[in-house]
């Protein structure tokens, strides 16, 4: 039997108008869980992201002896070899004298002491700049090149970047794991909204089934419904979701937290987790729908 | 149009017992009261005929089918050869009268054109049309069960069920109501009626047949409620 569209829109606009308070209850409770859910899931990418930021940048600085001054060193050429053998390396460049001493007046501009104790770039030590795939194995090749001949120094920002790393796994485990949590409770929630809304109508369903109503008639106007609370409570969602995490992007540039700077997400990313939002809460609401009348409806 | 064989139901894993052995059979057209005691089974005799409850045990033919062997998804089409009014109306409190008739119709797909010819009519027959956009709430008790009973007969069943449908009323009202029952009764719709009352069932001698604990124990045509 066909199901009149005329019939499903009606009934449905009916009844949202008719129990409106349960509705509005529906709803809340889906943009509030949903919400949490997306800015737990952008604090995720967030995360991600700062960390891919923070892995990149890492640079290892091997300094050569003073008497290394160009390349064509043998020792230099040495080290440039090795470099470039190494898996972990992801880009290796060398900085010559003029390069150091672009560095140098760069860093230290408009500090005349500075500026006065350097004049020559033949008075700087030569560098390899490396880049590491992963930033937490910069210890395994600083070390390698200690007790190389030529080579006068290494620096890396090991401690830093240690700790770094271990914040940002925290957090995006306690993240993933706030999300999954708060799934499970706003799925619990919405379900609960829902069988309480067609509690209060198990009436009318009775009554359908006494006059012959198959079950997915009397389902889909049901459905339509609960998919437009899950709908219309993904997007407030969705909007609360991008007012927190401006908010909190907000808080972060004022007071200026430097750990927390490089936490972004880009507009595709944001854009991503709002239509997971969206498919979210039309699924709980269409679903969970049909779930709560599974009940009402064995003949 | 309904015929028990051997009939036999149970409640709560069978320390309950509403029907034993029952046989009977109704014709198409028929009056039939249901009389007896509360629990003798009236309305488990209902509900298997409207496939509520499912018979622990012997055969049960609605309308020319064995509705035990009924699939599950076919229930529904049974249901709509069956009108049925209950003691407590059962009607939408946020419906007016012609919605509440409308919906029998709506929900088992009527065109619209159908639907607004065939309410005003039933309305008329049950003698409500004036009170068409009242709500239930705003009605007498035997005003309600007049629109339960245009909700039952909107779709022209076969067979009207009726579960004590006086039981409510006050004698001047049911005289009313059994007048109406009468009349969708000579139009060709079989009827069946359990109730208590026995000043209608003296009045009216029709077919009586009276269950005591599960079983027919009496079959009377022009019968009386009591001997």
């Amino acid at each position: 039997m066909a199901i009149s569209v005329e019939y499903v829109v009606k009934e449905t606009t009916n009844n949202l108008w008719r129990n409106w308070m349960v509705s509005l209850a529906a709803v809340v409770t889906v943009a509030l869980s949903l919400s949490f859910v997306g800015v737990a899931l952008l604090f995720r990418q967030e995360v991600d992201n700062a960390t891919a930021r923070w892995q990149s940048g890492v640079t290892l600085a091997i300094f050569m002896n003073s008497s290394v001054t160009s390349l064509s060193n043998p020792q230099a050429k040495a080290v440039e070899d090795q470099l470039a053998n190494m898996s972990q390396v992801s880009r290796a460049t060398f900085c010559g004298q003029n390069c150091a001493y672009r560095e140098y007046r760069g860093m230290f501009r408009g500090d005349p002491t500075m500026e006065s104790a350097i004049t020559n770039p033949s008075q700087l030590p030569v560098s390899f700049r490396i880049k590491l795939k992963h930033a937490a194995q910069a210890g395994s090749v600083g070390s390698v090149f200690t007790n190389q001949p030529g080579v006068q120094a290494i620096e890396y920002a090991k401690g830093e970047v240690e700790q770094l790393l271990k914040i940002s796994s925290f957090l995006q485990v306690a993240s993933l794991v706030a999300a999954s949590a708060l799934l499970v409770s706003s799925v619990v929630l919405i379900l609960n909204s829902i069988r309480l809304a067609i509690f209060a109508r198990r009436k009318e369903v009775e009554v359908m089934k006494l006059v012959g109503a198959t079950n997915w008639f009397i389902r889909v106007p049901f459905m339509a419904e609960g998919l437009i609370q899950g709908l219309v409570g993904a997007l407030i969602g969705c909007g609360l979701t991008s007012f927190f995490v401006s908010e909190f992007r907000k808080l972060i540039a004022q007071n200026n937290i430097k750990l927390l700077q490089p936490m972004t997400a880009s507009a595709g990313e944001e854009v991503v987790v709002y239509i997971l939002l969206l498919i979210f809460g039309s699924l709980v609401g269409a679903g969970g729908s049909a779930i709560a009348l599974r009940r009402f409806l064995d003949v | 149009m309904i015929r028990f064989e051997n009939v036999a139901k149970t409640y709560k894993e069978g320390t309950v017992v509403a029907l034993e052995a029952c046989s009977t059979e109704i014709q198409k057209g028929e009056f039939v009261f249901l009389v007896g005691s509360s629990g003798s089974g009236k309305t488990t005799f209902l509900k298997l005929v409207l496939r509520d409850e499912m018979p622990d045990s012997g055969k049960i033919w609605v309308a020319g089918k064995q509705i035990g062997k009924l699939s599950h998804w076919k229930v529904p089409y049974l249901r709509r050869n069956i009108g049925c009014v209950f003691q407590d109306f059962r009607l939408l409190p946020n419906r007016t009268v012609h919605e509440n008739v409308a919906f029998a119709l709506e929900v088992i797909g009527r065109p619209r054109h159908v639907i607004s010819a065939q309410v005003p009519q039933v309305l008329e027959l049950v003698g409500l049309l004036k009170k068409k956009d009242r709500y239930p709430d705003e009605l007498s008790g035997g005003e309600q069960q007049r629109v339960a009973i245009a909700r039952a007969f909107v779709n022209r069943p076969l067979v009207l069920l009726a579960d004590e449908p006086t039981g409510n009323l006050d004698p001047g009202t049911t005289r009313g109501i059994m007048r109406l029952l009468d009349r969708i009764n000579k139009t060709g719709t079989t009827v069946v009626m359990a109730t208590h009352d026995f000043v209608i069932v003296d009045s009216m001698r029709r077919r009586v047949v009276e269950l005591s604990q599960g079983r027919v124990i009496r079959d009377q045509v022009r019968g009386i409620y009591g001997y």
